[in-house]
């Protein structure tokens, strides 16, 4: 049974145009969120496929679908992309000028909710994104995290109150 | 809170998003903001995205996966000398007028590990795009990241640039006045002038799968004419090139760049007649060649760095008397312009920065330094660039059909959006400050 999944498993990764096709929108939507970029993301997704195909022979199947093994290479990929990012000079300008009204309260909300979601820990991020972003159910969630069902929970539950108190922090009061 | 009541808490969050009603108000904000989080995450992708995706991404069919753990420049690099083993060991044996190594000729005509190229090309406007010729001369080091050029108009120094790890720095020697973006994506007009065509060229050569390549006569001269794949600008535009290679050098002599539009159309933006291509060793390159030293005191306006995405957050009128206080200062058409008298005089704040807007009738005004207003962002291939003023004018498409002429201040840029070509030509002549 398990050299038959392990064969299963080959072969999914090996048919390289069905496993893009298949689930190369989900890793760019997450990858946005971890980069804040979607142009950014499309080229690390991209990147992630192509490391997937090439790691076939040394991948050892551990009873996770290969969805699991591309939102790992996914979040690795981001972690190295984010910390080149660090490591190049950040252009700073103070930008003066008098203070200018908010009259654009959704525009400013939502920009604030993107900025608390990219602030959040690498492991929060993905338990929001396949829970409620891809719509997987928490049991799914727990199998492509390497988690239990309950931790996963856990960590959404964690993430829902840094997010409200990132929105807090910038004055954006939050109500059921 | 224990840790039990902790679970019990995730617990019934998790039944809130799966349905259920929620226990109390708490756990319903916390479950509303995880919904609005996700909803700001959520979009979607068409099929032809993934599908020109898939076409760029798609491994060298043939090419065996590797056991090591390969780099994405690894790869990259693996992927093309696997290619160039495969056409030299399997294509000689298949028959054909083109001689089939052209492509590993090619790559190997640019230098090897270690060296840097020296490179002077003329670079000569497609049909109906309109700017002058212009020649770049530098240097491009693929190793280091870096390529640094001089460009002249007319024999007249309009640019000088250097692009560090896709790190953008343009000096105006007329303006005395400097821009530094993190990307070429964030300028206002795109990365098509901020790349070096020999190394746009190398780097889609590296990438490129088995290419097409024929065999012609120009001038008593045999070359190679090559296409290469669709090659994506750090803006997005879309680029094919058409190499001609020398036969005996398997240099490069001429490279069209065609653009690719969201119709899916090409349209030749530019010609580069390359005049040469001098392969050196990078420790034979004088210090601070690869460098450059902006002179003291330069005013230098830094754009927001990329992968923030720009966003209107806030915007109000001001009063022309308002206007004048601001920083940086506004500039405009003065009172009237065409007939038209100044009005609605808007202070817009994005993210990272702000911008001011004067509108006169169907012609508007801006003055940004760091963001570059979202409506400004143009088709992102400048159609046309000379020098005005003691500075340069660059004119580009935006992506609503419209026509924006930018010029650099000090301390940022002004930009005249128009439905009009003359009018923004005009309009960049008269500009001043309010």
């Amino acid at each position: 049974m398990e050299g038959d999944n392990h064969a299963r498993f080959q072969r999914s990764q090996a048919d390289f145009d069905a496993l893009f096709r298949a689930h190369y929108a989900e890793i760019v939507r997450y990858l946005a969120v971890r980069l804040g970029s979607r142009d950014d993301a499309a080229d690390v997704a991209a990147e992630v496929f192509v490391a997937a195909w090439r790691g076939v022979p040394r991948l050892r199947y551990r009873g996770r679908p290969v969805l699991a093994w591309l939102y790992r290479v996914a979040a690795n990929m981001a972690s190295d992309r984010l910390s080149e990012r660090m490591r190049q000079p950040v252009p700073v300008e103070v930008v003066s000028g008098p203070p200018v009204a908010d009259v654009a309260d959704a525009l400013a909300d939502r920009d604030a909710l993107t900025r608390a979601l990219a602030r959040l820990p690498a492991d929060q991020q993905l338990a929001v994104h396949l829970r409620l972003v891809e719509g997987y159910s928490f049991a799914e969630v727990g199998r492509l995290m390497g988690k239990s069902a309950g931790a996963c929970q856990m960590l959404v539950l964690r993430a829902g109150r840094q997010l409200r108190e990132a929105l807090e922090r910038e004055g954006i009061r939050v109500s059921s | 809170m224990s840790r039990a009541d902790e679970r019990e808490a995730a617990r019934l969050l998790a039944a809130v998003l799966d349905g259920a009603e929620p226990a109390d108000a708490d756990l319903a904000a916390t479950a509303r903001v995880l919904r609005d989080a996700a909803a700001v995450a959520r979009f979607d992708l068409s099929e032809a995205d993934v599908e020109h995706a898939l076409e760029r991404a798609r491994p060298v069919p043939g090419a065996p996966p590797s056991r090591r753990r390969l780099g994405v420049a690894g790869a990259v690099l693996a992927a093309a000398v696997v290619l160039a083993a495969a056409i030299l060991l399997v294509l000689p044996f298949t028959s054909g007028p083109v001689d089939v190594d052209v492509q590993a000729r090619a790559l190997a005509a640019l230098g090897g590990r270690g060296q840097v190229l020296g490179v002077s090309e003329v670079v000569r406007p497609g049909p109906g795009a309109g700017f002058p010729v212009s020649v770049r001369t530098g240097w491009v080091d693929p190793a280091g990241g870096r390529q640094r050029w001089t460009q002249t108009v007319g024999g007249t120094v309009v640019t000088e640039t250097l692009v560090d790890h896709g790190r953008v720095t343009r000096y105006d020697p007329a303006s005395g006045t400097a821009v530094i973006a993190a990307s070429c994506a964030a300028l206002a007009s795109g990365c098509a002038e901020s790349v070096d065509p020999i190394a746009f060229y190398r780097r889609a050569l590296l990438a490129a799968g088995p290419l097409r390549t024929h065999a012609h006569t120009e001038r008593g001269r045999r070359v190679y004419r090559v296409t290469l794949p669709v090659e994506r600008l750090a803006d997005s535009t879309r680029i094919v090139q058409v190499a001609t290679l020398d036969a005996a050098t398997f240099r490069p002599l001429r490279i069209e760049w065609r653009q690719l539009g969201a119709d899916g159309r090409a349209r030749t933006f530019a010609t580069i007649a390359v005049r040469s291509v001098l392969p050196i060793d990078a420790a034979d390159l004088s210090p601070g060649t690869l460098d450059l030293e902006l002179p003291p005191g330069t005013p230098t306006t830094q754009l927001a760095a990329p992968g923030q995405p720009v966003h209107l957050v806030g915007m109000r009128r001001v009063t022309l008397a308002e206007a004048r206080t601001l920083v940086p200062h506004p500039w405009w058409l003065g009172s009237r312009f065409r007939g038209s008298r100044a009005s609605e005089i808007t202070v817009l704040r994005y993210t990272d920065g702000t911008a001011v807007r004067i509108r006169y009738g169907r012609i508007t005004v801006w003055t940004y330094s760091r963001v570059v207003p979202p409506p400004l962002l143009g088709a992102r291939v400048p159609e046309k660039t000379i020098p005005l003023g003691g500075g340069v004018a660059r004119f580009y498409g935006t992506r609503g059909g419209g026509l924006v002429g930018e010029r650099t201040i000090p301390g940022g840029t002004v930009a005249v959006s128009t439905p009009e070509n003359a009018a923004a030509f005009t309009a960049l002549t008269v500009v001043r400050p309010l």
